[in-house]
């Protein structure tokens, strides 16, 4: 029961309309509606709105709506308008009250919303207190993992899979009934553009400015391919040994920045040889907490150790695999061939434009696929 | 199986580069490594939420608060910032949540004397490890002694005069040094560095590694290398301020009048580009790097900016001699680092100083004058430039051989007194004889404050502004406390008595608001019991705002009556501009009180807890 069906059986007291003073927030359309895209609550903050909006502003084009965004300082990509917290609660009322829909997390615009009569899609996370006036036709509830949709934050918003907000939002507002692919996971990194050598030959790479090349003697240590391909450009490397002083020396203006990956029994010594040299760095590891814990003591002198996320594939499981799909934006580089991953350059299979392509995932997945999971988009065409 | 003891380590954070946080990355590794305890450092002067605190094997939390009212009553002054950066408002939610069986609380004694007030102080295995480095001793910090079973100091200077005044029980626990960082450098290895620097092998180089505050002699030094330099023509002194030259001593202006030719003064640069560090005099606070070539890159070395231990360890091995004078200090670990570069120290016979000057220590003492410090009256030492001259000129005339002996004998010092193995083994050694301990806490009540307080006139600044602590925050200071020495300070440089006071009432005012008993007639002036209804909500935002359609409720229902509302911070937004709502309040304990509300309103709701008290009719709960 809320506040409001308590208070009403205990004082006999109808509630009546809500108060909230409106001040006026000029936009130069009428047609639009607000997506709350920004908390700074982790408990209520979104992180698939890039997928909603890609899905849903072509549609909302065709119809002329435009989006508005409520946000705390965080602006995306998209060319919008964005309302931030420097606008008064009393300007968001009237924005809210002018739209055609809303759609966040808020409790508080869900309510505005509810009290004007607006549509919306509420992404309810809180259900301590049942404090709501959204009708349930209007709830996305959040308490249920969905069925193979990878949360990859601890906050159950992410439980909702992106294209179940933008199917409703374009039902709701244009009555039209979309089929969209679906979304199984997002790695972390999935963002960023880089190039990853195995350093099994050298060779100039055609680069933009974009990419960071890395050169991964963890996977070969090969300390004479190392040199060669520095000598042609500036790159990254990462490494789990000790890379021999006069090589970076020699290299050191070509060396970005080295990534020392901790292992068991690491040994700390080398990056005295980073230091000494004033060579860029940063330390890395995949080690569980228990024994990360254990070496900690041992890099105290130097930099903080930044844990590596290895992505859990279960959500993968019960579904077609002939269906599934992901995307990627980093590129293996072996024996001057592109890859999609380390999988695929194991196996041979190599693409010309990764970036642009769509790949299948591998029958039986080991780990050189299960390492690079955290850079791919996965996609299911199949309806779940 | 029985559990490790649990030590909450509270001190600067093990990683900062202060003399408290170094200590504490010594002393916590050190007992990290036994594998023989549970350890928590609560961390002084970092946010709670900062990334560093990672990266300690143990525990670690931070102090300063990043959001919601805690983060505004930070910032509300300075001298409620400076006790949220020691941890003062942190410490009891820790204590809460590790239950530790052991506290060091390891800190100026300003920075941590709140801690002995605490209930749990004495519950468990307690330890103030301070610093006291002037006489007469600090009073709290002998005032509190009696309370204090294990109270440690970085000197014997303190306590020696604490076993004066009657506190046996004080005892000296040096500050914690990671010697590993320290050495002697071969003479090739010294030679190079010199030849990399410009520094000729006949350069006599007398060294001063200190931060540019108030209490090193900046002067007395450059007045003692003066008589030095003119006593000594045939030798060519250089001195090496290890310092940075944008803070405090106008090095520059002293330099000049004290007739000490700039050339003779080398200082420390660093590129904050490549990180790379060249000795050489100074020119300008910014100058091009030689070694990477970046326009305008490199600075002098500053407490948030400066060279790595191994760096320093180079600098030491460039000096002949090292020099360290000064008006008082705690431990001033400089001369400890250069001892174990096997440097012959000079160091000021005073304070802390007077530890370095026993005749196993290998230095030479220097002489001081009396004077007093203004404010305080502490006893503080200035140096003799004589002293300093004639000191410096003892060392010269001692064969290299016989320097390197007395080096070594200074490094071996050292290394008993202060390295973190030895001082690791005394903690650790207390540590096992403490018990463990099973705590229980009880709720602590707060001080009311009087923002309306009438003040008496007082012609004598320091008496008026203890008058305002007194009358107005309802608290005592002694003549040490920071804040009161801040005032003085500030009304010396000219700043008003009406601002100071209007000042110290609005600290009053604010305080209040969470704890003080609410004055009915100021809150409700101009309004009958009989037209008053009050709305006490205390919760989200959603449920205030929620609020609105339920006071309008009420106001249908009592259109002629004044709606007053008790809530919290969020409730700003919502109600301004709501013509049903007469006032908004913040809520306090008052209006939790039944026999307040019957006597004040002729109505109350309280939408927390779903309740109506009225004079008319019964109670609904």
């Amino acid at each position: 029961m809320n506040l409001l069906k308590s208070f009403s059986a205990t004082t006999g007291l109808v509630p009546s309309k809500s108060f909230i003073y409106e001040n006026l927030y000029p936009l130069d359309f009428d047609k639009y509606i607000i997506l709350n895209t920004q908390s700074k609550d982790a408990n209520f903050h979104y992180v698939f709105w890039f997928r909603v909006i890609e899905l849903i502003e072509p549609i909302l084009q065709k119809h002329n709506i435009k989006i508005v965004h409520f946000i705390e300082d965080k602006k995306y990509h998209f060319n919008h308008i964005y309302v931030d917290s420097s606008a008064q609660l009393s300007q968001q009322s009237y924005l809210i009250r002018k739209s055609l829909y809303i759609c966040g997390s808020s409790k508080l615009y869900s309510l505005i919303a509810s009290e004007h009569g607006v549509k919306q899609c509420f992404l309810k996370c809180d259900y301590v207190l049942d404090n709501t006036l959204a009708k349930e036709e209007e709830i996305i509830n959040t308490n249920e993992k969905r069925k193979n949709f990878l949360n990859p934050t601890p906050f159950q918003i992410n439980n909702i899979r992106p294209e179940e907000i933008a199917k409703k939002i374009i039902k709701d507002i244009i009555n039209e009934e979309v089929e969209f692919d679906n979304t199984l996971s997002v790695g972390k990194v999935h963002s960023a553009q880089s190039l990853e050598v195995v350093p099994d030959c050298s060779f100039k790479i055609q680069n933009n400015s974009k990419n960071e090349i890395v050169i991964r003697m963890d996977m070969l240590f090969s300390e004479e391919n190392l040199d060669q391909q520095l000598s042609l450009e500036n790159c990254s490397v990462v490494t789990s040994k000790k890379i021999n002083k006069n090589l970076l020396l020699r290299r050191a203006g070509n060396i970005k920045k080295i990534y020392f990956k901790v292992e068991k029994d690491s040994d700390s010594e080398f990056l005295n040889d980073l230091e000494e040299l004033k060579i860029d760095y940063e330390i890395i590891t995949s080690l569980p907490p228990e024994d990360l814990t254990r070496e900690k003591i041992k890099y105290l002198n130097y930099k903080k150790i930044n844990k590596l996320n290895i992505l859990d594939l279960s959500f993968l499981e019960g579904l077609d695999k002939s269906k599934i799909y992901f995307k990627t934006n980093k590129i293996v580089i072996k024996s001057g061939k592109t890859f999609a991953s380390k999988w695929h350059s194991k196996v041979g299979i190599s693409s010309p434009d990764v970036r642009n392509n769509i790949f299948s995932i591998p029958q039986v997945i080991d780990n050189s696929f299960k390492e690079d999971a955290d850079y791919f988009y996965f996609l299911t065409k199949e309806k779940l | 199986m029985v559990r490790k003891k649990k030590v909450l380590f509270h001190s600067d954070f093990a990683l900062s580069k202060t003399g408290f946080g170094r200590n504490a990355k010594a002393i916590l590794s050190y007992l990290y490594n036994t594998g023989k305890y549970d350890l928590i450092s609560l961390s002084g002067g970092l946010t709670k939420n900062h990334p560093e605190l990672e990266r300690s094997p143990w525990k670690s939390y931070g102090v300063i608060p990043v959001s919601g009212p805690e983060a505004s009553d930070c910032n509300s002054s300075p001298d409620k910032g400076r006790l949220y950066s020691y941890g003062a408002f942190e410490i009891d939610n820790i204590i809460k949540l590790e239950k530790p069986d052991v506290y060091i609380g390891v800190q100026d004694f300003w920075g941590i004397d709140y801690s002995i007030s605490k209930p749990w102080f004495n519950k468990l295995s307690s330890v103030i490890w301070t610093t006291l480095d002037s006489l007469p001793l600090l009073p709290s910090a002998v005032n509190e002694a009696s309370k204090i079973k294990n109270y440690w100091v970085w000197s014997n200077f303190a306590e020696k005069e604490m076993h004066k005044l009657g506190h046996k029980h004080v005892q000296t626990m040096h500050g914690a040094i990671d010697v590993s960082d320290f050495k002697i450098l071969e003479k090739a290895e010294k030679n190079i560095l010199r030849k990399n620097n410009n520094i000729s092998d006949n350069d006599f180089v007398i060294g001063f590694v200190f931060r540019n505050q108030l209490r090193k002699s900046v002067p007395n030094l450059l007045q003692g290398f003066k008589i030095f330099k003119d006593s000594n023509p045939s030798i060519n002194p250089k001195l090496l301020l290890h310092t940075n030259w944008q803070e405090g001593w106008n090095i520059q202006k002293i330099s000049a009048e004290c007739q000490v030719d700039l050339k003779d003064i080398l200082t420390t640069y660093v590129c904050h580009k490549c990180r790379q560090y060249e000795v050489k005099n100074f020119s300008n606070p910014t100058i091009n790097c030689s070694k990477c070539n970046t326009q305008s890159s490199c600075t002098t070395t500053g407490t948030t900016f400066g060279v790595t231990e191994k760096q320093l360890n180079e600098i030491y091995n460039l000096m002949d001699v090292y020099c360290h004078p000064f008006t008082s200090g705690g431990q001033e670990i400089p001369i400890q680092e250069a001892k174990l570069t096997g440097l012959i120290t000079l160091v000021t016979n005073y304070s802390c100083g007077e530890e370095m000057c026993v005749p196993e220590a290998c230095s030479f003492p220097l002489e001081w004058n009396e004077y007093r410090e203004f404010g305080t009256e502490f006893i503080k030492a200035s140096t003799s430039p004589q002293s300093i001259a004639n000191q410096l000129q003892k060392v010269f005339f001692i064969p290299i051989e016989e320097r390197e002996k007395l080096g070594k004998e200074a490094r071996r010092w050292a290394i008993k007194n202060f390295a973190s193995n030895e001082i690791g083994k005394k903690i650790e050694s207390f540590l096992d004889s403490c018990p463990l301990t099973d705590l229980s806490f009880e709720e602590t009540s707060c001080i009311e404050k009087f923002p309306y307080a009438e003040i008496p006139y007082i012609e004598d600044p320091k008496t008026w502004l203890k008058s305002l602590y007194l009358y107005i925050l309802n608290t005592s200071v002694s003549d040490n406390d920071e804040g009161l020495i801040h005032w003085l300070v500030r009304l010396k440089e000219g700043i008003d008595r009406k601002s100071i006071e209007s000042y110290f009432r609005d600290i009053a005012l604010k305080d209040n608001q969470k704890t003080k008993i609410l004055k009915i007639e100021d809150v409700f002036k101009g309004t009958e019991t009989s037209e008053r209804i009050l709305v006490t909500i205390n919760s989200t935002i959603e449920n205030i705002f929620l609020s609105t359609k339920i006071i309008s409720a009420i106001k249908e229902k009592y259109p002629e009556k004044k709606i007053f509302i008790a809530s919290n911070e969020m409730c700003l937004p919502v109600f301004l501009g709501n013509t049903n709502v007469h006032s908004a309040l913040m809520k306090s304990k008052e209006f939790e009180d039944q026999e307040f509300l019957s006597k004040n309103f002729y109505e109350s709701y309280c939408l927390d807890n779903f309740s109506i008290n009225n004079n008319h009719s019964i109670l609904i709960k």
